[in-house]
């Protein structure tokens, strides 16, 4: 914060807590690891984990003039859509030139890391020819067997859809609702859906979906764990980001604004992502060791040169537009 | 007052605020509702709801009607056993049952593994309309009995045998003259559990899809995901009041006995008992224990999983450890929940029960139709569904900064655990001698000798008895608890649907475990505390 130039309102002191509102699963016992214990012993601070958000608390909270939130963890498109109405701008407090410009959506949010969304086969029902890419996931007479498939319509089904259908990253906003129905319709009797990670896994440890639409980071933990039966297809990855953020009016900015500074210093992001299936986002970090061999696959290969950037701003504006038209065609 | 007070802050207040906030947000007027009916999908998400419910109530009633039925027909042996068949599952908790039929019901549980062969066994896996179905009628099962119960069990035998005796055959005496007198506590139940199924959210998240989505998932994504209060009000509103006339209309059409049967089965309001016993059929007792097994028999799934090796639902476990019960008593969350499922437990029940009893006592003693009333009032959490409540709940307490508090938890639990108090304590003390008290007094015993050697011994059965329900209706409460958790706060069946949906922790088994003996205890004290009340009164 010192080299920004900037001066902090208010420094914070030891003994005091922070309230952090994280996404939680896997990904918080990583951050617990990684940056969270850690900055209790650097700091002094008790930091106080509530998962997963829940952001109309948050909003609430803020309406009321009532806020306990110090600190939130969450996809970026809330960081672009919130920004001065429940989010306060903390870009100033930083140097923002360090992390990738893609990943900046908005003065209320500084990206904490990215992930991917893929998907996973299980190799016993695909032996040999395996699918390989959106367009096969959609082929379910070439690859016949259950989907396993997020059921929101603010993930990237869509996207998922629309590379499926053949178009290309660069034109796939505005999102083609009716192009992309069209390719879920032809799966539609092969889903099954999956609400939260922890399903999904145990879909994954029970082998009941030859083909899994998962986050990257949860499923390769499965992956890592003990689902070995399930290979990932970096088939257009599409990657997205987490970002810290700060409600106004947050009790403790100063304790806040240091968290987002110790959790993403390259030493701390660089722990994260060599024992993480997550990605940086600040520049400086190139992760040479790994705690599994399978996370390397983020940093080669189609991971590198197929992956498919989302359009945050788009996608904010039109979460609910997006939700409404998927839970018309999932529940019909 | 103090009852009034609780339900007017954390019940009436709450609904005003959700009917307000549909109108009013983002702009006024009916634009949310306007949008909603113009929705195809909501319309058929709430058209699904309701038949659903409906469904789920009608398979209900057929394994009810017969079950209750068969425990006035069985001997003292026997009677005891079937009634805790319906009071354990009752009291133990729905996320433990509902965990159960999600690891029976998956594509490698026992039940797909052997029916799944055949398409029938398809028709029930997890993600289905069957699977939904299954689940909400084993949650709600046991308050579809006990209101049968009770009404069938005041029903004289000397009617059927008067019926018969002058030439009826058993069928037609069985339609003149038994199902009439029973048609209160059908549609008393049938209240209870059709809006319970309004409500659910628990059992169609669990084990259901984007295909069986009901009102109380809309609800939540509206409100949690999208933000969308205006329509997410709109939409409990429509739901509220479309369950509210159709509550209105089985009160008119006489369910006025819709009061869960928990005073017949936890104080013994039983009449009209005297007279030869029926016999009943083997078809009927074999009926009546397939019922029992199961409500009773898919919660014995968490035994062998709470003793499961690896991190993992998958089922049957492939190696054993105890490490799940190490973890539900020394895990700083599962600690923290159990202490917090306890404290908010024990501080609502006493708050429930305090001013349940005074109101059941103004109820009794008073001759105003004002307490009449309010007895009516009190029920008033229990002819909601369950979401719109706690949706209700939540808004307000987020607002006034008690959400995820204790004391938050505490008034929105007490208002819950307030109709049980009352209608447990008004039929208790209803049974109340006061010609013992005058006798007494004649006989120049003072008001503290009479309150302490005949008030206190026949009075505290029934008050202990009303703490003991809303205690274990606190413990077992999901839904509010939901809504209201905080990062400090989170009540264990909270706690356990977290680990379901998004940990995969088997603690919750070992937990349910857990569950299971403290709740038999606490039933087994309330029909202690219910057999001394009969007992005294005798």
């Amino acid at each position: 914060l010192a080299a920004t130039g900037h001066k902090l309102a208010k420094i914070p002191k030891a003994g005091t807590t922070l309230v952090f509102e994280d996404s939680g699963g896997l990904l918080l016992q990583e951050e617990m690891q990684v940056f969270i214990k850690p900055f209790e012993e650097a700091t002094g601070i008790n930091v106080e984990v509530e998962s997963p958000v829940n952001f109309p608390a948050v909003q609430t909270q803020v309406a009321a003039h009532h806020v306990s939130v110090d600190l939130v963890e969450f996809s970026s498109e809330y960081a672009q859509e919130y920004c001065g109405s429940v989010l306060q701008n903390i870009d100033k407090y930083f140097d923002m030139s360090q992390y990738y410009a893609n990943y900046i959506v908005s003065k209320c949010g500084v990206p904490e890391s990215t992930f991917v969304h893929e998907f996973f086969y299980d190799k016993k029902d695909f032996p040999t020819n395996p699918p390989t890419t959106w367009a096969d996931f959609f082929n379910a007479t070439k690859y016949p067997g259950q989907r396993a498939v997020w059921n929101s319509g603010d993930g990237t089904n869509y996207e998922q859809a629309l590379l499926g259908a053949g178009v290309s990253a660069k034109h796939l906003y505005p999102l083609n609702y009716t192009l992309a129905f069209k390719e879920w319709d032809k799966i539609k009797s092969s889903l099954v859906y999956w609400n939260t990670a922890a399903e999904a896994i145990q879909m994954m440890q029970s082998q009941s979906a030859p083909i899994i639409d998962a986050w990257g980071p949860f499923a390769t933990e499965a992956v890592i764990n003990g689902a070995s039966n399930y290979v990932a297809e970096p088939a257009n990855p599409i990657f997205l980001n987490n970002q810290f953020m700060i409600p106004k009016g947050a009790p403790d900015l100063g304790a806040a604004l240091e968290f987002i500074r110790f959790a993403t210093t390259t030493a701390r992001q660089l722990a994260l992502v060599e024992s993480y299936p997550e990605g940086p986002t600040n520049k400086a970090v190139q992760p040479k060791t790994f705690a599994n061999v399978i996370l390397k696959r983020y940093y080669v290969g189609k991971y590198i040169t197929k992956s498919v950037t989302t359009n945050v701003a788009w996608r904010a504006s039109h979460f609910p537009q997006m939700e409404a038209k998927w839970v018309a065609w999932a529940s019909g | 007052v103090p009852v009034v007070a609780i339900l007017a802050t954390a019940v009436v207040y709450p609904l005003v605020r959700v009917a307000v906030t549909s109108f009013a947000s983002p702009t006024w007027g009916f634009s949310n509702y306007a949008a909603f009916l113009a929705t195809p999908t909501y319309v058929n998400i709430l058209w699904r709801t309701f038949l659903t419910a409906a469904e789920v109530t009608g398979i209900c009633f057929v394994l009810a009607y017969p079950y209750a039925y068969l425990m006035t027909r069985v001997g003292r042996r026997l009677r005891p056993l079937l009634l805790m068949a319906v009071l354990v599952p009752l009291f133990t908790s729905a996320v433990v049952r509902t965990f159960a039929w999600f690891v029976l019901l998956s594509p490698t549980g026992p039940v797909i593994g052997v029916l799944g062969h055949v398409k029938i066994g398809q028709l029930f896996a997890d993600g289905t309309l069957g699977a939904v179905i299954v689940g909400m009628v084993q949650v709600l099962l046991p308050i579809t009995i006990l209101p049968l119960y009770a009404c069938m069990v005041n029903i004289g035998e000397a009617q059927l045998v008067a019926a018969e005796s002058l030439g009826a055959k058993p069928w037609r005496a069985f339609i003149r003259v038994y199902w009439p007198q029973t048609v209160p506590g059908v549609l008393g139940a049938g209240v209870l559990v059709f809006v319970s199924s309004l409500g659910f959210y628990l059992v169609p998240q669990l084990l259901g899809s984007p295909q069986q989505e009901l009102i109380p998932q809309l609800l939540y994504d509206q409100i949690m995901n999208l933000l969308n209060y205006g329509m997410g009000d709109a939409a409990a509103c429509i739901t509220a009041v479309i369950g509210l006339v159709v509550v209105g209309l089985a009160f008119w059409a006489g369910a006025g006995t819709a009061r869960g049967g928990y005073e017949t089965v936890v104080v013994g309001v039983e009449r009209n008992r005297g007279g030869r016993r029926r016999p009943y059929r083997l078809g009927l007792l074999l009926f009546g224990i397939g019922v029992a097994g199961f409500l009773v028999l898919p919660s014995l799934v968490n035994l062998p999983l709470s003793f499961t090796g690896s991190q993992s639902f998958v089922f049957p476990p492939h190696s054993w450890s105890v490490r799940w019960y190490e973890n539900l008593f020394t895990s700083t969350e599962w600690q923290g929940s159990l202490l917090a499922s306890f404290e908010v437990a024990l501080a609502s029940a006493a708050v429930a029960t305090v001013a349940g009893t005074m109101a059941a006592l103004v109820v009794v003693r008073s001759r105003s139709r004002w307490a009449r009333r309010v007895q009516t009032f009190v029920l008033l959490p229990q002819v909601l569904p369950g979401v719109i409540l706690a949706l209700a709940i939540y808004v307000v307490f987020l607002d006034w900064g008690i959400s995820g508090t204790v004391p938050g938890f505490v008034l929105a639990h007490a208002a819950l655990g307030v109709p049980l108090v009352v209608i447990v304590s008004v039929a208790g003390f209803g049974r109340f001698e006061e010609r013992l008290d005058h006798a007494a007094a004649g006989l120049g015993a003072g008001p503290m000798s009479r309150a302490l050697r005949i008030w206190v011994p026949l009075l505290a059965p029934t008050v202990i008895a009303g703490a003991v329900l809303a205690c274990v209706t606190s413990l077992d409460e999901f839904m509010v608890s939901f809504f209201l958790q905080g990062p400090n706060l989170v009540t264990l069946p909270v706690r356990m649907f977290s680990s379901i949906q998004d940990q995969i922790d088997p603690t919750v088994a070992a937990a349910g475990c857990v569950m299971l003996v403290v709740a038999a205890a606490l039933v087994g004290l309330a029909l202690w505390a219910g057999s001394r009340s009969q007992r005294s009164a005798a």
